[in-house]
């Protein structure tokens, strides 16, 4: 399925796009596509959020989802 | 669903607007006590380098829910009468305002808690990023602690 991708602060930087629209099973494929375009992608601190809300397990993506992957918050 | 308030405003939040909302609250008599909370950038020296701005960003439309969610809550929590919060987005220099939260009540008490409760869940809760920018131009990204 075909899902988008936003890429916030430091980890838009390792990206030359910091949205991506890409084909995958899971977010942990996801992770993976991320971490082979950029190993510098390994090791960076992020919460999840699939369609504005943040999720802490792995659950089941849906065609069109926008999955989110934000770095710490540093707002205030 | 209410439409959730406008919070971003692009840049600093200058002395003048936050004079101006005080001033309007002067027709809502059944007030007694308004507390403000600003948040200022601050130059710190981090590795021998000075902070001379932060850069602030976020996923806009899920940091407006998660500011409407906050206000929600805030106001079933606490007896107040209004509330405004405004953060900025873009570039924000040292000694600057970054963040304005106005808590307004009948009685004190109501504005002591609320407001420490909205500052807390504002930095722990909402998608802002800061990218705290140097005098020779590097950058590191800020860290709520």
């Amino acid at each position: 399925m075909k899902v988008t991708v936003l890429l916030f602060a430091q980890l838009a930087e390792l990206f030359p796009s910091s949205t991506l629209e890409i084909e995958v099973t899971s977010l942990q494929e996801i992770i993976e596509n991320l971490e082979s375009k950029n190993p510098d992608f390994i090791g960076q601190q992020y919460s999840v959020a699939i369609n504005e809300e943040i999720v802490q397990n792995e659950i089941a993506l849906k065609d069109g989802d926008i999955v989110a992957l934000l770095p710490p918050f540093a707002g205030g | 669903m209410k439409k959730p308030k406008k919070v971003f405003v692009e840049g600093p939040i200058s002395p003048d607007f936050i004079s101006r909302s005080i001033a309007q609250h002067s027709t809502k008599t059944g007030i007694g006590a308004h507390q403000i909370f600003l948040g200022q950038v601050r130059a710190d020296i981090l590795d021998g380098h000075q902070v001379k701005a932060i850069e602030y960003s976020a996923y806009e439309t899920m940091a407006e829910n998660i500011f409407h969610d906050i206000r929600e809550a805030t106001f079933a929590q606490f007896d107040l009468s209004c509330m405004h919060i405004y953060h900025s987005l873009g570039e924000v220099k040292a000694g600057e305002i970054c963040l304005f939260v106005f808590v307004s009540s009948k009685h004190r008490e109501a504005c002591y808690k609320a407001i420490h409760e909205l500052v807390e869940a504002i930095k722990a809760k909402v998608p802002i990023f800061g990218k705290e920018i140097f005098e020779d131009g590097a950058h590191i990204w800020k860290v709520n602690t």
